[in-house]
C-alpha cells in the first residue's frame, strides 16, 4: 500500500515537471515607440512640443498583473514586479501562464507594500537604481538623458516618478483589451509610446521641468502622462 | 513490516537528498536573544524576519566598521558614529564626508533604535534595513554605489566566509548587508544610565537630580518622553532655518508646507556627551539649547504649540535641568566593547583628528 502511493506520488510529481501549471504560455512584449518610430536609447527624437531628446535610461515597473477572461473573472496572473529596461531586450518580454483573456490589468510601478518592508531583492534590490535612499520608496517609472531645451548643467533632465503614499501616489492602473484575433493570444504586444510621456493628459515641457525627483504634483502629471503610453497592438 | 520500514527510509532519503548538496544542512548561526528591559515597549522592528545571531551581528560590526565600503575607503559608518559619542558625530556640527566634504546636519546618536520606526532627522526612511544605503551613496558621505560594496565585498575572503556564517552561504546581496548592518545596531540598546538605575531601585538621585527631574517631567516630558526621551514625532521649535544649508526638514519629504523646518524630537539619553545640538548641530552647549528655548527662539505659525510662547526657563531650573540630563549618561553603554571598533576595547575616544 505505501509502496503503491509513494510511487503514485512520485509520477504526479514528475508528471507537474514535465507538463508545468495548467494554461497556456503567454508572452507579453513591451514595445517601446516614439510616436510612430522604434524608440532607442541616445536616438535624438522630437517631443510633440518641438523639444529635442536624447534618452540615456528608461525603466519602469509593472506589477499586480491580472487578467479578465471570456466569463468576465479576474484572474491574478503573477505576483511578481517585472523592471522593463530600454537597455535590456530581454526585460521587455513577460511570459506568463494564462487562459484565454479578454483584458489585461496591471499596475505600473511597485505595491505600496514593498515600499514600506525593507530591502527586497530581484528586480526590487534597490541596487538596480529604482530606490530613492533618503526618503524611503521605490522610483516607479524614470527617464533621464538630454534635451537642448533643458536648463540645466549639461542638458540634462531627469524624470524620476516615485511616491507611494497619498497624496502623491504615483502607482497607476491600466487595463488593456487584448486583440482576439490571435488563437489563444500566445503573443500580445503591448505598445508604450514614450511621445506620451510629456503629452499623455499634462502638457510638461523641459524648458520649464528638467527635473523630478521627489514624490510631488510634478511627479503624479508623469504618472498620469505615462499611463496613457499603453495600448494593445493588433498585430 | 520490513517493507513499512524500507519505504519510511526510502522516503527520508528522498527529502533529505535535497539538502544534502548545500552546507545550509549543516549551518547553524548561535542565535542571541533580544532582551527588552523591564517596563519598556515591545520594540517595533520585526525579529522574525531577520533573527539576531552571533555571526549576524559581527558582520554587522565589521561593515560598520570598514571604511572600505566609502568610494575613496576613506568613510565609514562608525567615522561619523562614535562609540564615545554615543554614536553621534563627537564635537562636530555637520557630520564629514568623503574628499573633506561636508554633509548638511548632525549625524544623530544611535540608540535604541529597535523601537524607531522612521529615520534621519526627517523621517525620510521606513526601516532600519534601508537606513544605511543613504549615507552609502550620498555624494558627500561615502559617495559609493551599492553594486561597487558588494564587488569589494566579493573580492574578500573575509567577507564571503563570514556572509556564509551569518546567511548560510557566500551570497553577498544589499537586502544581506542591510539586515547585517540591522543587527549589529538593534545591540546598540542604552538602558544603563543613572536614571535607568534609579528607576530600578539601584541608586538614587542626589538632591538637584532629583529637582531636576520634577522640574523636566514640567517642562519637557511632553515631547522627550520616557523611556526613550522622545516621542519620535517631527516638530518644529523655533530654529530658524540655514542660509546656507536651507534645510526645511521633514518638508523635504511629505512636500507639505506645514512640515516645513520640523525635525525629529532627539533622545536625550547620553545628550551630555553628544553635543553639539540641533539638525545642524549649532548649538555648542546644553546651555546654548536652553538660551534657544528661553530666549532666541523664532516662533512662526508652524512652531509647535507648547513652544508658542517660548519655554520660560529660570537659571535655577536650568542648574537643576542639567543636573538630571547628566543622569541619562550610560557609561556602560559607552565603553560597551561589544560596541567598540574591531582590534579596540574600550570605546574611549581617539586622537583628536579635526
Amino acid at each position: 500500500m505505501m509502496r503503491k502511493i509513494f510511487f503514485i506520488s512520485c509520477l504526479l510529481i514528475l508528471k507537474n515537471m514535465v507538463t508545468g501549471q495548467p494554461g497556456n504560455t503567454t508572452a507579453i512584449i513591451f514595445n517601446l515607440k516614439f510616436n510612430q518610430s522604434p524608440f532607442q536609447l541616445e536616438k535624438e527624437f522630437t517631443t510633440d512640443a518641438g523639444e529635442s531628446i536624447q534618452v540615456y535610461k528608461m525603466k519602469f515597473y509593472i506589477s499586480g498583473l491580472k487578467g479578465i477572461n471570456t466569463k468576465g473573472d479576474t484572474i491574478l496572473l503573477s505576483k511578481e514586479h517585472f523592471l522593463i529596461d530600454a537597455a535590456d531586450s530581454g526585460s521587455q518580454i513577460i511570459k506568463i501562464q494564462a487562459p484565454s483573456l479578454q483584458h489585461f490589468i496591471f499596475t505600473v510601478g511597485v505595491d505600496s507594500i514593498r515600499n514600506t518592508s525593507g530591502i527586497q531583492n530581484g528586480v526590487l534590490d534597490p541596487a538596480k537604481g529604482m530606490f530613492w535612499t533618503w526618503n524611503s520608496g521605490y522610483i516607479m517609472a524614470k527617464m533621464e538623458g538630454i534635451s537642448n531645451q533643458a536648463n540645466t548643467a549639461g542638458k540634462r533632465f531627469t524624470h524620476d516618478i516615485g511616491g507611494f503614499k497619498y497624496p502623491f501616489n504615483s502607482t497607476r492602473k491600466v487595463l488593456l483589451k487584448v486583440p482576439q484575433n490571435k488563437i489563444n493570444n500566445r503573443s500580445v504586444y503591448i505598445e508604450v509610446n514614450l511621445a506620451k510621456w510629456f503629452t499623455g493628459k499634462y502638457s510638461i515641457l523641459l524648458k520649464e521641468q528638467p527635473i523630478c525627483h521627489t514624490p510631488s504634483i510634478l511627479a503624479m502629471q508623469l504618472a498620469d502622462n505615462f499611463v496613457t503610453s499603453f495600448a494593445t497592438l493588433e498585430n | 513490516m520490513r517493507s513499512k520500514k524500507t519505504n519510511i527510509l526510502v522516503l527520508l532519503l528522498f527529502m533529505c537528498s535535497a539538502w544534502i548538496t548545500t552546507d545550509r544542512f549543516i549551518w547553524k548561526p548561535k542565535p542571541i536573544k533580544f532582551e527588552t528591559p523591564k517596563g519598556w515597549p515591545q520594540p517595533v522592528y520585526d525579529f522574525t524576519k531577520n533573527p539576531l545571531t552571533q555571526e549576524g551581528i559581527l558582520l554587522g560590526k565589521t561593515i560598520f566598521y570598514d571604511p572600505q565600503i566609502s568610494k575613496d575607503g576613506t568613510i565609514s559608518c562608525g567615522s561619523c558614529h562614535q562609540q564615545f559619542g554615543a554614536f553621534n558625530t563627537y564635537d562636530h556640527n555637520l557630520s564629514h564626508g568623503l574628499e573633506n566634504m561636508l554633509t548638511t546636519r548632525n549625524a544623530p546618536a544611535l540608540l535604541n533604535l529597535a523601537w524607531q520606526k522612521e529615520f534621519m532627522w526627517d523621517g525620510g526612511i521606513n526601516h532600519l534595513d534601508l537606513q544605511f544605503l543613504a549615507p552609502l551613496t550620498a555624494h558627500n558621505e561615502m559617495g559609493e554605489t551599492v553594486e561597487q560594496v558588494i564587488t569589494k565585498m566579493r573580492a574578500s575572503a573575509q567577507y564571503r566566509k563570514m556572509f556564509k556564517a551569518a546567511f548560510g552561504d557566500e551570497i553577498i546581496s544589499t537586502e544581506r548587508i542591510g539586515k547585517a548592518i540591522s543587527q549589529f545596531l538593534l545591540t546598540l540598546v542604552s538602558n544603563n544610565s543613572k536614571y535607568d538605575k534609579v528607576k530600578r531601585g539601584e541608586e538614587k538621585f542626589n538632591l538637584p537630580e532629583a529637582l531636576g527631574y520634577e522640574i523636566f517631567k514640567q517642562k519637557c516630558i511632553s515631547c522627550h518622553t520616557e523611556p526613550f526621551f522622545t516621542d519620535f514625532s517631527y516638530r518644529e521649535i523655533g530654529i530658524p532655518e540655514d542660509a546656507y544649508l536651507k534645510d526645511k526638514g521633514r518638508m523635504k519629504v511629505t512636500g507639505l508646507s506645514i512640515d516645513s523646518l520640523k525635525f525629529r524630537v532627539p533622545s536625550l539619553r547620553n545628550v551630555a556627551v553628544s553635543f553639539p545640538y540641533g539638525h545642524d548641530g549649532r548649538f555648542y552647549s546644553l546651555m546654548n539649547v536652553f538660551e534657544h528655548y528661553r530666549q532666541n527662539m523664532v516662533v512662526t505659525k508652524n512652531t509647535d504649540p507648547s513652544l508658542q510662547h517660548k519655554l520660560a526657563l529660570s537659571n535655577y531650573e536650568i542648574g537643576q535641568l542639567k543636573a538630571f540630563l547628566g543622569t541619562l549618561t550610560d557609561s556602560v553603554f559607552l565603553q560597551d566593547s561589544r560596541f567598540a571598533p574591531p582590534g579596540i576595547n574600550n570605546g574611549k575616544p581617539p586622537v583628536d583628528n579635526h
